[in-house]
């Protein structure tokens, strides 16, 4: 069987049980473990993958705001107004440290307007990784992975650009979420 | 050593395998790599517009966020991105370092600063604190700041008494210095002795240095300005001085992160593992628990910061609420939802999600009367699909605590409601606002509540998508009591920050 980033911890006997005791037979000091249903040592080999390729993804850049939930348009991240000429501006930057073998992201956003999103490292100021969407003429929630390689020291750069002579690019709302490691 | 994979065929139970030394020291190894390499860690920006401006007379802080630091983490570092500015030819602009606060309010400031150069593009800045001994405890991570002067800025003149105005708070700068003044700056005030002697120092002496706060509103002059903290006497005792501004160095925050960065690892279980040796049951026990307590303490950091309101108060590092009785308002925005699983049952492979919600929330509470009125806050949370729909309100635990409010300086309420009071009341725009001093927090003259309370969300079939969490309030109980929706003008809750994460455990 191929190795398996475990999405999922796998718990040996209770939740309660913090050493696995009631599986993992302790009466005389030397057993070996295993037999039964539950074969664990497979379980401790796929526990040690999941806390490293799963546990505690970080939230690299959360914010929103107050007014999300009705997307006001008075209350907001960031606004810029229509033009017949409109370019990206940047509304969001903001530093992260990716943990090792984590260089992916997903993210959610609330917004309206063209939505560029760019994944730059700090030493160089170069792009990783980078995308646009499309024109978004009212309220949409959208999610994309961005993915890169090697670099831990990053920041996160969120551009909005309106839709020409039709609609303000304004911002509600940004999570970058970590995604689980990929082996 | 680097994370080594290792196929699941390694321990095929199927084939029925005797254990392997050379796998099970590399799983013991892959362990502590994640125990040390899957610190917690969460950021915070601000819109482009909207971005804080760092900059003080002397050291002032704000509180990042609380943290609740993982056990064995002995290093936490804060990532601060943003534009500094000071003599535009790379001179110091400003001098940072992060302090915690634990919860009893002790206060551990064993930093030193970072100084911050002048540079017109943006830079990142790395400040660390050494959290050996604060290991799994709440804290509330505070950055401290304090400005560099800029000496080639700056302009001086001849003042008088007259001059001094609104119960201290207000220096008429006159035409020569407020043609050097630009409130897009950021300015330090002193007084001195008139350059022409006639009205000679006296034996008290001068009200030390002051920020300029801006300017003093439209209804005053155009060269009237707001200084903090306010004048003492002193000054009117004199008929002319001399006043001087100096211009300081400003940090613009684009965002910031906190990550834990270094942990004590534990011991490695090599020699309970050697070749030719019979593993233990003890040995795969211990294996079992260290898993188990990444998995259980490790958690998620959902969210840091506040969720600003530019747009509504001209506030941006937290929002700010009148005291409305029994009325439910909003304090804080935080996206939730796509939760860690855990299998209970490894025979049947039941998946069940860590629901549970663990916020570490920031209240201050303030009062523009002199005496102070206690009242309650009561936390709420609705928990709703990004763009609305599938609302849940989840009951809340340990939400509920008694707020003793901080006071206005004495007698100053009446006249400036709103600009001048730090803490009073924070909707108007200043330089200071949402900032504390530094002597005040050292002193325990912050005015922070800090509720910790849990929530969960209701349908783990909600758990697998992106959830908005609000994080709202209740106040009320107030002296002498008040109706219903009723507002209470002079009583004022603010949020700085608040830290929602995955609660520990299963």
């Amino acid at each position: 069987m191929a190795i398996q980033n475990r999405t999922f911890f796998r718990v040996i006997g209770g939740i309660e049980d913090e050493t696995g005791a009631s599986q993992i037979s302790v009466s005389d000091g030397v057993n070996v473990i295993g037999g039964g249903a539950v074969h664990e040592q497979e379980i401790l080999l796929e526990n040690s993958i999941h806390v490293y390729t799963t546990a505690n993804r970080r939230a690299l850049l959360d914010v929103w705001s107050h007014g999300v939930v009705s997307d006001s348009t008075t209350i907001y991240l960031y606004k810029e107004a229509t033009a017949a000429v409109v370019s990206f501006a940047v509304a969001l930057e903001s530093p992260a440290l990716v943990g090792q073998e984590r260089q992916s992201v997903t993210w959610v956003a609330r917004y309206q307007g063209r939505i560029k999103v760019d994944v730059i490292r700090t030493d160089t100021g170069a792009s990783l990784s980078a995308y646009t969407g499309s024109n978004e003429t009212s309220p949409t929630t959208e999610t994309q992975t961005q993915t890169w390689s090697s670099v831990q020291d990053v920041y996160l750069q969120v551009s909005l650009s309106p839709v020409a002579s039709t609609t303000d690019a304004i911002l509600w709302g940004f999570r970058a979420l970590e995604d689980q490691t990929s082996l | 050593m680097a994370f080594k994979k290792l196929d699941s065929d390694a321990v095929s139970s199927t084939l029925s395998r005797p254990l392997d030394a050379f796998v099970c020291q590399q799983v013991d190894a892959n362990i502590r790599e994640a125990y040390t390499e899957r610190g917690r860690g969460a950021g915070k920006s601000y819109g482009a517009d909207d971005r804080p401006t760092l900059a003080s007379v002397g050291a002032w802080c704000v509180p990042l966020s609380p943290w609740h630091i993982s056990p064995g983490c002995t290093e936490i570092t804060c990532k601060l991105r943003g534009l500094a500015t000071s003599d535009g030819a790379g001179g110091d602009a400003i001098k940072a370092r992060i302090i915690l606060q634990a919860t009893s309010g002790a206060v551990y400031s064993g930093s030193l600063y970072t100084t911050i150069s002048d540079d017109s593009s943006v830079q990142e800045v790395e400040l660390t604190y050494d959290t050996t001994g604060l290991e799994g405890e709440v804290v509330v991570v505070w950055l401290v700041f304090a400005s560099e002067l800029i000496p080639t800025s700056t302009a001086t003149d001849t003042r008088h008494d007259t001059d001094i105005a609104s119960f201290d708070y207000r220096v008429n700068l006159g035409n020569t210095i407020g043609s050097t003044f630009d409130d897009a700056k950021r300015w330090k005030i002193d007084f001195a002795e008139d350059a022409s002697g006639s009205d000679p120092e006296e034996f008290f002496g001068y009200p030390g240095q002051r920020m300029i706060m801006g300017k003093a509103g439209a209804v005053f002059g155009a060269n009237e300005v707001l200084v903090y903290p306010r004048l003492n006497g002193r000054i009117q005792a004199y008929h002319t001085f001399q006043v001087t501004i100096t211009e300081i160095g400003r940090f613009e925050v684009y965002g910031w992160s906190l990550t834990e960065t270094a942990f004590s690892e534990p011991a490695p279980l090599t020699d309970a593992l050697r070749p030719a040796m019979v593993p233990r049951a003890r040995t795969f026990s211990e294996i079992y628990r260290r898993e188990r307590a990444l998995a259980a303490e490790r958690t998620r950091v959902v969210h840091v910061g506040g969720t600003a309101t530019p747009h509504l108060y001209d506030y941006q590092w937290g929002t700010q609420r009148v005291y409305i009785e029994d009325f439910t308002q909003e304090a804080y925005v935080a996206l939730g939802g796509e939760l860690p699983t855990y299998r209970v049952d490894s025979a049947t492979a039941t998946l069940t999600y860590k629901r549970r919600y663990r916020a570490l929330m920031l209240v201050v509470a303030a009062s523009s009367e002199e005496e102070v009125r206690p009242y309650t806050l009561t936390a709420e949370v609705t928990i709703e699909d990004v763009g609305g729909g599938n609302t849940q309100n989840p009951t809340v635990t340990g939400g509920e605590v008694e707020l003793t409010p901080i006071t206005s300086a004495t007698n100053a309420a009446d006249t400036f409601p709103g600009a001048v009071h730090v803490y009073g009341h924070f909707n108007e725009e200043n330089h200071l606002n949402g900032r504390w001093s530094l002597n005040d927090v050292l002193r325990g003259r912050h005015g922070l509540h800090l509720l910790d309370f849990t929530f969960e969300e209701a349908a783990p079939v909600a758990s697998t998508a992106a959830r908005l969490i609000r994080i709202q309030f209740q106040t009320g109980g107030i002296d002498p009591a008040l109706p219903a929706n009723t507002t209470d003008l002079k009583s004022r809750v603010y949020f700085p920050a608040c830290t929602i994460l995955v609660d520990e455990g299963f």
